[in-house]
């Protein structure tokens, strides 16, 4: 398996295998839980009737929705393991640690965009969007997981709390479900695929990236790869 | 011609008044047995057979002018040799008759209920018209002394279901129907329908799982007929929104729907300790086989019927407003970020445009 960083063509290898796998497996189940989700929460608008059609009905739906829940549980562990007990997933996670530079790299971002004043700030290889999405998805896909189970199981989660607490729980998992929608389709999707150099970025599956892209966008990651010099 | 015409017209008038004659005197001859409050009969199974016939009672209904073998055609001597056979009202109830009976397709509908097909199955316990209109006593259905009349129809109903019938008088519809007279109460033919009563197991049937809501919401999601009442009309609403609600919508019939923790006959209110939905029945009504085994009784901490949009919803309605705002605020933020970016980008290639321009001349 060829490391992260592996210069070839032009081109480095930003993302490993266990990367890419660990995406796609969690963008599929995710696209999934959202398309049949949403057949519930809107079942009386056209849209939300278009859905429940399209899955085959009311049982479907739900069947479909908890065997991605099953695939999405299955990657978290894969990811858990990845980030805890290899290498590489250690270090890609301590690159997402949020720090103080984020908070300095965002007002610097607003200056440039507002006024175009200034410059872009030294980008290293997860920028304070990539960490709000990281670490947003973290939190988002928990409550996810731990309201969906609740749910799921409803008869033994309500022999063990109130059933206005359920209630609760039902509109935690559909309100939060439209916020990671929200940052996923919108904002992740906008970035990779919109605001970055080309329609639809395909470096999510290959892993690779030309590297004169990115010693304009990630200087920092790119110095990293190239041991600070140019041209390699 | 005008003799034979004379003759044709006299003899037609003696041939009518010959025949009303003989039909009247029919009735009279009919009433020398018929009158006897005694008369009985005795079956093969010892069962006894009273044969009395009330005139007044007869003079009273809608067929007051009719004698007997208007419709116990089948009598033709006097005395009967035969038992009568069981009257059909089709004789005369049917679409364009001369006699003016009414018959609207309504009637029709009887020959798709389930009572008509267990007739036709020779049923001998299943329902004719008369059994439930009355025989020699069949008054306008608004008349109150008549069988069909609403008021009267529990009774109707229950001489052959007597187990629904004693459900349905205790329960809140059948007091307030027969023992305060309040006529919105509904009575059986409200909820299973008058002529085309169906099995709740016919999905064509308004007592059927998945059309039992649609049946209740008639009245109790009206304004003007429970809200009367001091009835919450929002129960349709909020059990429509619930995942209940939602599932059955969409042909769910393994999910509950109103009579499934209300009841059918014996729907009480909540207040009555016999009420399937008293706090103390929850677990029970929850926790049914196919339902939930094993509820306990935090099934009923907190209100079933729920709206997450109203203040009464307690802490429900304020963090389902706290993600309502929470959402707003993502998705507004975003979109400033998204546009900022986008401004800043067009800037870049207008500024790049200019650049190579300038490089060009």
């Amino acid at each position: 398996m060829k490391k992260i960083g592996t210069i070839e063509n032009g081109r480095v290898l930003r993302f490993s295998l266990h990367m890419r796998i660990q995406h796609i497996v969690l963008m599929v189940s995710l696209i999934a839980l959202a398309v049949t989700g949403f057949a519930l929460k809107y079942n009386d608008s056209v849209l939300g009737r278009f859905l429940l059609t399209i899955e085959g009905g009311m049982t479907f739906r739900g069947m479909i929705h908890r065997f991605f829940a099953v695939i999405l549980v299955l990657d978290i562990i894969y990811h858990l393991w990845y980030t805890v007990f290899t290498d590489e997933g250690h270090r890609e996670l301590m690159l997402l640690k949020p720090s103080r530079k984020d908070v300095t790299e965002f007002f610097a971002v607003m200056r440039y965009t507002l006024t175009g004043r200034g410059s872009k700030p030294e980008f290293d290889k997860y920028t304070y969007r990539e960490k709000i999405q990281y670490w947003g998805v973290v939190v988002g896909v928990s409550i996810m997981v731990i309201t969906g189970f609740l749910l799921w199981f409803e008869t033994a989660s309500m022999t063990v709390m109130p059933k206005w607490i359920f209630d609760i729980t039902g509109i935690v998992h559909g309100a939060e479900g439209i916020i990671l929608f929200i940052i996923l389709f919108l904002w992740h999707a906008y970035n990779v695929h919109i605001g970055g150099k080309q329609f639809f970025n395909t470096s999510f599956i290959s892993g690779w990236e030309d590297l004169d892209y990115l010693k304009k966008e990630r200087p920092l990651e790119y110095k990293r790869y190239t041991g600070g010099g140019e041209g390699v | 011609m005008c003799k034979k015409q004379l003759i044709a017209l006299l003899s037609g008038i003696f041939l009518c008044v010959s025949v009303k004659a003989q039909a009247t005197i029919a009735v009279e001859k009919c009433m020398i047995c018929h009158g006897k409050p005694e008369l009985k009969r005795v079956d093969a199974a010892g069962k006894v057979h009273y044969l009395f016939v009330n005139l007044k009672v007869l003079k009273a209904s809608v067929h007051a002018k009719k004698v007997c073998t208007d419709c116990h055609a089948d009598v033709t001597v006097i005395p009967h040799t035969q038992k009568p056979k069981r009257v059909n009202c089709q004789r005369c109830h049917y679409k364009g008759n001369p006699q003016g009976a009414p018959q609207i397709d309504k009637y029709m509908e009887y020959e798709k209920s389930v009572h008509a097909q267990e007739v036709r199955k020779g049923n001998p316990k299943a329902p004719v018209c008369q059994d439930c209109h009355g025989n020699h006593d069949v008054r306008k259905t608004k008349d109150p002394l008549s069988h069909v009349f609403k008021n009267n129809v529990p009774e109707t109903c229950g001489r052959c279901h007597m187990e629904e019938y004693a459900q349905y008088r205790h329960s809140i519809h059948g007091t307030a129907l027969l023992d305060k007279g309040i006529m919105d109460a509904p009575s059986c033919t409200d909820c299973h329908g008058e002529h085309l009563i169906l099995r709740h197991t016919n999905p064509q049937s308004p007592t059927y799982a998945t059309r039992i809501v649609k049946t209740c919401a008639h009245c109790h999601e009206a304004v003007n007929i429970v809200g009367k009442y001091g009835i919450n009309v929002e129960q349709v609403e909020t059990y429509e929104r619930s995942f209940h609600g939602i599932a059955v919508k969409f042909g769910e019939k393994t999910v509950a729907n109103c009579a499934s923790c209300h009841g059918v006959h014996n729907i009480l209110p909540p207040e009555d300790p016999h009420s399937t939905v008293y706090i103390k029945n929850i677990p029970k009504t929850c926790g049914k086989p196919n339902c939930h085994p094993g509820a306990n009784i935090n099934f009923a901490r907190g209100k079933i019927h729920v709206n997450p949009e109203k203040k009464s919803a307690g802490i429900i309605y304020w963090i389902a407003l706290f993600f309502k705002i929470l959402t707003a605020s993502v998705l507004l933020g975003l979109i400033i970020h998204i546009a900022m970016d986008l401004y800043r980008r067009t800037q870049e290639y207008q500024q790049k445009k200019k650049e190579f321009k300038e490089m060009e001349e």
